[in-house]
């Protein structure tokens, strides 16, 4: 049976703050730094929006592109790192606000930036294996950076939502391969408002060593090489690890560059490498094969190939392109930022 | 009296080895400088350890301990020599003092630090400060060592008219070598512009006029020359060891545009080896920061006080030029793993003298002096060394 996404969605929260702003309060050199990272903004949730409204606003759309039925929907996963609470979770809230219950099984996932594809991966098995006929599988996070870290400058939010199923399919899932070790470059205790972070370790040894095997395992399962792909996207905590990802691969850099809204909205953790899929799915003509890997800290990478199909440029008018998302924007300063990231100190 | 040499020498790469733990070092370098001699570990009754702050950086001390059993060489007197920055070749001395006063046989000197467990730059600074630095009057109350050799920097540049781009120039040579040698962590080239563009550290110091973290060791074996002879063909004489130290605060200095110490441990060790510095062939020396380089090269000797800006800019300190000054690469280029830095800068030196440089070896290298220096010049050690 052929499974595959029937439709997505894309949602950033408005306010943006600038590597500059951001840079101009630790004294350090802002065009330096985005010249360095690749990134220019990211995005800030409201006060009132968290992964759970993010979720549901992605969903939204990605439920109104694949023209399903309500009740076809069988599984709700959601992916984050930032769920409002450890006990109780997302995912339900998300089903009810879908309309989807109570028929449907629903769970959160934890595993840094790549919770989103692991729910990508259970909604593909509980589709294929003829449990439930649709899901939503959402990776979605509103990440703090703390204050003076290299990260504050791009952990963004925002997050991405997929139906999957069999029926009414804009891109054919033709395979998935992960790769996963335990490698502690980024973590973050029970309770803890911030992450710990290895600094270089998570280069060589995390991202690019997890995110090269899963794209290389991937294309040794499937048959395929590196050229046999029109565009890619990988995950992207800022804008620079995905085009040396993309070098060492041989993968032309234009056939990556599309994908790399974190220099618009910053890195979205779990929603990160599937915004810049779907940004590539905003893009694709008919035919062409996305190759999508994603990275999790902890660490592992999940690896998908995609082949669009005839359906999707008529499905593309019943949704909202990732760009709109990113170009709906209004600056804050830093002081902005703090209020509403909870940052000062109010006792 | 029977020479004093160095019978093997070798060096792990300098890099980020984030996957070994300092004991891996010793034990890669242990096993690269022993086993072509076929010495056995327990014929080795000396192993003297230059690390310079491995209970802070790696929160392991007793490495004389750890390494002489972890290596099988149970018979060694083992243990560490800490003289800050300048520990590596501190260690050197140690080792040729055991040797030399008879007491021990073979002394192995390990050079080996593990820094980037550290993953905070403010916590690597402090470390270093606290160091090598007055920690009462200097470190607590504020400065670095970076902050003081741009003061340094500044000094020089004021009494000499040495200028930004001259400073720079150290950088550019120092990666040149690098670019020439295989063990070094940073191969690539520089230019002036691009040193004097990046990142302010402490002004006028930019990030490339500084050296980065990393991980390494390096390794000789010392021994008599009669009883290198049982074990190789190839050795170098170690003709002075010296050591010197001037006041460590730097305002306790007549000035600040030079490091009295080195200039001590030179003609110390000029005297020791009956040699003029014109003699030399190839040096290394202590660029922890481009300026350092300059002024080591003026206390050396080598150059006339405020004269070694102009001399690096004209390109006069290159391997193939007339004083060949860090072929290595330097603390720059070959990498900076404090300890083990000390050592290496030896084990560059053994290169040369048995032309096994590559492609940045010195043409007709007989004499070496190699120069390490801790903080702003609180110690400073000088060794050369030559063929026999």
């Amino acid at each position: 049976m052929q499974t595959g996404i029937a439709g997505y969605g894309v949602y950033a929260p408005m306010n943006r703050i600038t590597v500059d702003e951001i840079a101009g309060v630790w004294g350090e050199d802002g065009v330096s730094k985005s010249r360095g990272l690749n990134v220019f903004e990211k995005s800030v949730p409201d006060p009132d929006e968290d992964t759970i409204t993010i979720s549901v606003e992605a969903a939204r759309i990605a439920m109104k592109m694949s023209r399903l039925a309500r009740e076809k929907i069988g599984a709700v996963y959601v992916g984050s790192e930032s769920h409002p609470f450890a006990v109780y979770p997302s995912a339900v809230h998300v089903a009810e606000a879908l309309g989807v219950t109570p028929h449907v099984t629903a769970a959160d996932l934890e595993f840094a930036c790549k919770a989103g594809t692991a729910g990508m991966q259970m909604v593909f098995g509980l589709v294929a294996g003829n449990i439930i006929d649709a899901g939503i599988a959402i990776g979605a996070d509103t990440s703090q950076g703390r204050p003076g870290d290299p990260l504050e400058y791009t952990a963004g939010a925002g997050g991405a939502a997929f139906v999957i199923g069999k029926d009414n399919l804009v891109a054919e899932l033709e395979g998935t391969y992960s790769f996963t070790t335990d490698t502690p470059d980024f973590w973050r205790r029970e309770g803890a408002m911030y992450p710990s972070h290895g600094s270089r370790f998570t280069g060589a040894p995390a991202y690019f060593r997890h995110v090269i095997n899963a794209a290389n395992g991937l294309m040794e399962k499937l048959g395929l090489t590196i050229n046999d792909f029109d565009r890619a996207s990988f995950h992207q905590p800022n804008g620079a690890f995905p085009l040396k990802a993309a070098k060492i691969l041989g993968l032309p850099l234009e056939k990556i560059e599309d994908s790399l809204a974190v220099k618009y909205i910053g890195n979205t953790y779990s929603g990160a490498s599937i915004v810049g899929f779907a940004r590539q799915l905003d893009l694709a003509k008919p035919g062409e094969r996305i190759l999508l890997v994603s990275y999790g800290s902890g660490a592992g990478s999940d690896a998908f190939s995609f082949i669009v199909t005839d359906a999707i440029e008529d499905a593309r008018k019943h949704g909202v392109p990732v760009d709109k998302m990113i170009s709906r924007k209004r600056y804050i300063n830093y002081a902005t930022y703090a209020r509403y990231r909870g940052k000062i100190r109010m006792k | 009296m029977e020479k004093i040499v160095i019978a093997s020498a070798s060096m792990t790469k300098f890099t980020d080895h984030y996957d070994k733990d300092i004991r891996h070092l010793a034990s890669e370098v242990i096993a690269s400088t022993t086993l072509p001699l076929n010495l056995s570990p327990k014929d080795i009754d000396a192993l003297v350890i230059g690390s310079m702050a491995s209970q802070l950086f790696t929160r392991q001390g007793n490495l004389g301990a750890l390494i002489a059993q972890e290596n099988y060489m149970y018979n060694a007197s083992a243990f560490t020599v800490e003289a800050g920055e300048a520990s590596g070749q501190a260690a050197v001395r140690a080792a040729y003092s055991l040797i030399k006063s008879g007491m021990h046989d073979y002394a192995l000197v390990v050079g080996v630090e593990k820094v980037t467990d550290v993953l905070k730059l403010p916590k690597l600074q402090s470390i270093v400060g606290y160091v090598n630095m007055d920690s009462r009057y200097e470190v607590d109350m504020g400065l670095t060592l970076a902050s003081m050799y741009a003061m340094m920097a500044k000094a020089h540049m004021k009494k000499f008219g040495t200028k930004r781009e001259q400073i720079a120039s150290v950088a550019v040579k120092n990666h040149f070598h690098g670019s020439l040698n295989p063990l070094a962590q940073y191969r690539n080239k520089l230019s002036v512009e691009k040193v004097l563009s990046s990142e302010i550290v402490a002004s006028p110091l930019t990030l490339f006029d500084t050296c980065a973290a990393a991980d390494g060791a390096a390794a000789l074996l010392i021994t008599t020359e009669s009883k290198a002879k049982e074990l190789t063909d190839e050795y170098v004489e170690i003709k002075a060891s010296t050591l010197a130290h001037s006041p460590v605060r730097l305002a306790d200095r007549e000035n600040l545009y030079s490091i009295p110490s080195i200039k001590l441990a030179a003609e110390k060790a000029y005297e020791m080896a009956n040699v003029t510095p014109d003699k030399i062939d190839v040096v290394e020396v202590h660029d922890s920061y481009t300026i350092t380089e300059i002024i080591a090269l003026e206390e050396l000797g080598l150059f006339k006080r405020g004269e070694a800006g102009k001399a690096t800019e004209e390109k006069q300190t290159y391997f193939n030029s007339s004083i060949p000054v860090n072929t290595s690469g330097g603390m720059k280029a070959r990498g900076y793993p404090f300890g083990a830095a000390g050592v290496a800068q030896l084990v560059e030196l053994y290169l040369q003298l048995l032309s096994k440089a590559g492609d940045r070896q010195v043409k007709d290298a007989e004499l070496g002096l190699a120069q390490a220096v801790a903080g702003t010049g609180g110690t400073s050690v000088v060794h050369i060394l030559s063929t026999v």
